[in-house]
């Protein structure tokens, strides 16, 4: 039988198949990457193929499979690469003695340029920023940033804890724990904090700051809307307006959380659902009432990707639904059906059209 | 292909190109770790215990001309020298050894979904199919084997296997009806 008159069932039971999408075999994955990029007629069964293989095969999750690979960032990045220098490789016929110790001096001519690019990246970042060093010689400032697509889980050196969410970035100095332990926030974070009475722990976004004793809260202070959210899970926090910390403070007990809109400037008490505002912190997508815009922030944060759409309709009704661990093909898939869009997923680019324009359009013409 | 790239083109970006190496394997590691050890955690931990050493050596893909088959044995040395620490007497542990397959691939399998709702759809799935589909499922996807593979561990004849390889799929991909399979609305508009 020729793969053009393959069922879904046909490929997940086709060996040269199961290779490629295990990735066994460098062969059939090549094979197929280019036969299915020659027959999008088949498209359809070959997704439904993946979706089915995707349940069974035991891969790890995605999510989970990310978290490990940022911890393997972080130490391939953080330890210097034990690796022969270039010039020694082109001509490895080199006198043996000599070479380890141009081997060891090259190791450490690349270890002083990492870090020399690190600080040079810390202060650009840094710079204009609100916090100021209080020893500036052996005092660091230290940025943890998430690109889109990563999250990451902190330990600070005063025993508290942060996980931090995608597209989002906190800054603090080596030794924030020494006086107050101020961190500077971009994007949201879900902090853990370690009792102190004598030094609170203070976060710092654009527009608030909040100041916490021994609790555990959530800040979400992304730059795409003017808003920010503070969740308090329990113990208790103080927040109030970054530019003047003397004025206006509002004090938030366990279930209370504060909405500031940056439109206004008008500051909003609410009770907070826990299992809305810390889902993210488990690899759960949440979304309730959420217009198309926010769909699209949150997916680009998430995972990382660009979208591109067409036909974006100008009538939408808000969606409300949870995606737990899923990857962005299942997490489409599903909300192509509620919204009716169809789309395309190349690397790290995704296409929408919506289809309902098209349907307006299609009856319009008749 | 990765080895070749590794040990001809000169790795100006190390780093990078290390961690191709990770993310290009870590599903085939972590599916025959587990299909090893059992134990999900236990195999997670072995995996970037054995990138970490990796990294520390200077020479160590030298003279590799396949990553998959050096990698996975790599893991599973160290997953059994692990396995032999923790059942602190030291008898010898083959991978596959029934004794230590206290978790079956259903087991593993409902514990690994990710969503709540295909749990629930998939273990009564399951349940429809017989043990020794079971256990064609279970060496093809979890093991990645082939016909000719599964045939000489089984001794069955090709299509028999074929055929309830197939109707196994068949039985899943009715009970486990991913929430989004309607693929033929799009195809109707974009012809419109």
């Amino acid at each position: 039988m020729s793969y053009t008159n393959y069922t879904a069932s046909d490929f997940i039971c086709d060996d040269s198949f199961l290779r490629y999408y295990l990735n066994e075999d460098d062969n059939d994955v090549i094979f197929w990457q280019h036969w299915i990029n020659n027959h999008p007629e088949k498209s359809n069964e070959v997704k439904e193929a993946i979706r089915m293989l995707e349940v069974l095969s035991l891969n790890l999750p995605q999510s989970e499979f990310e978290q490990e690979l940022i911890k393997m960032k972080e130490h391939v990045y953080d330890s210097a690469p034990i690796t022969e220098p270039k010039t020694l490789r082109i001509t490895p016929s080199q006198p043996e003695p000599k070479r380890r110790w141009v081997r060891s001096l090259w190791g450490i001519v690349a270890v002083s340029m990492t870090a020399a690019a690190i600080t040079a990246v810390v202060f650009l970042i840094g710079n204009g920023d609100h916090l100021e060093p209080e020893h500036s010689v052996s005092n660091q400032l230290i940025t943890k940033r998430n690109s889109n697509g990563q999250k990451s889980d902190l330990h600070l050196s005063d025993g508290s804890r942060v996980f931090l969410n995608s597209g989002s970035e906190i800054q603090f100095f080596e030794n924030f724990a020494k006086n107050n332990r101020e961190v500077k926030l971009k994007g949201e974070a879900y902090f853990e904090v370690a009792h102190d009475p004598k030094k609170p722990f203070i976060v710092v976004t654009d527009k608030l700051s909040v100041r916490a004793l021994g609790t555990s809260f959530n800040v979400k202070a992304f730059g795409e809307t003017n808003d920010v959210a503070v969740s308090l899970v329990e113990g208790k926090v103080e927040v109030s307006l970054s530019e003047n910390v003397n004025e206006e403070k509002s004090v938030l007990t366990p279930g209370e959380g504060l909405v500031f809109n940056g439109n206004d400037l008008s500051i909003k008490k609410l009770q907070f659902d826990p299992a809305m505002t810390l889902a993210w912190k488990s690899g759960i997508l949440k979304f309730k009432d959420a217009s198309w815009n926010e769909i699209e922030n949150t997916l680009t944060r998430w995972y990382g990707v660009e979208f591109t759409i067409h036909h974006a309709p100008k009538r939408e009704s808000p969606f409300t639904g949870e995606f737990d661990n899923l990857s962005l093909q299942l997490v489409l898939e599903s909300l192509s059906f509620t919204k009716s869009f169809d789309y395309q997923i190349q690397g790290k680019k995704v296409e929408i059209k919506f289809t309902n324009q098209l349907k307006e359009r299609n009856e319009q013409d008749e | 292909m990765l080895a070749q790239k590794y040990n001809a083109e000169m790795p100006n970006d190390e780093e990078a190109l290390f961690l191709e190496v990770y993310k290009n394997n870590y599903q085939v590691l972590f599916r025959y770790g587990l299909y090893i050890s059992r134990d999900r955690e236990l195999t997670k931990e072995c995996i970037q215990q054995m990138f970490f050493e990796l990294w520390r050596k200077p020479d160590r893909f030298a003279g590799v001309k396949s990553f998959k088959p050096y990698l996975k044995k790599y893991l599973e040395r160290k997953i059994c020298a692990e396995l032999g620490k923790r059942k602190a007497n030291s008898f010898i542990i083959n991978p596959g050894d029934p004794l230590l397959v206290d978790q079956s691939y259903e087991t593993l399998l409902i514990k690994n979904q990710s969503s709540r709702e295909l749990t629930r759809t998939l273990h009564a799935a399951l349940e429809c199919l017989t043990k020794r589909q079971l256990e064609l499922v279970e060496l093809r996807f979890m093991k990645g084997l082939s016909f000719d593979e599964m045939g000489k561990l089984l001794g069955i004849e090709h299509r028999t296997m074929y055929n309830q390889l197939h109707n196994a799929i068949t039985i899943l991909r009715e009970k486990v009806k991913l929430r989004s399979v309607f693929p033929y609305t799009f195809l109707a508009y974009s012809i419109l």
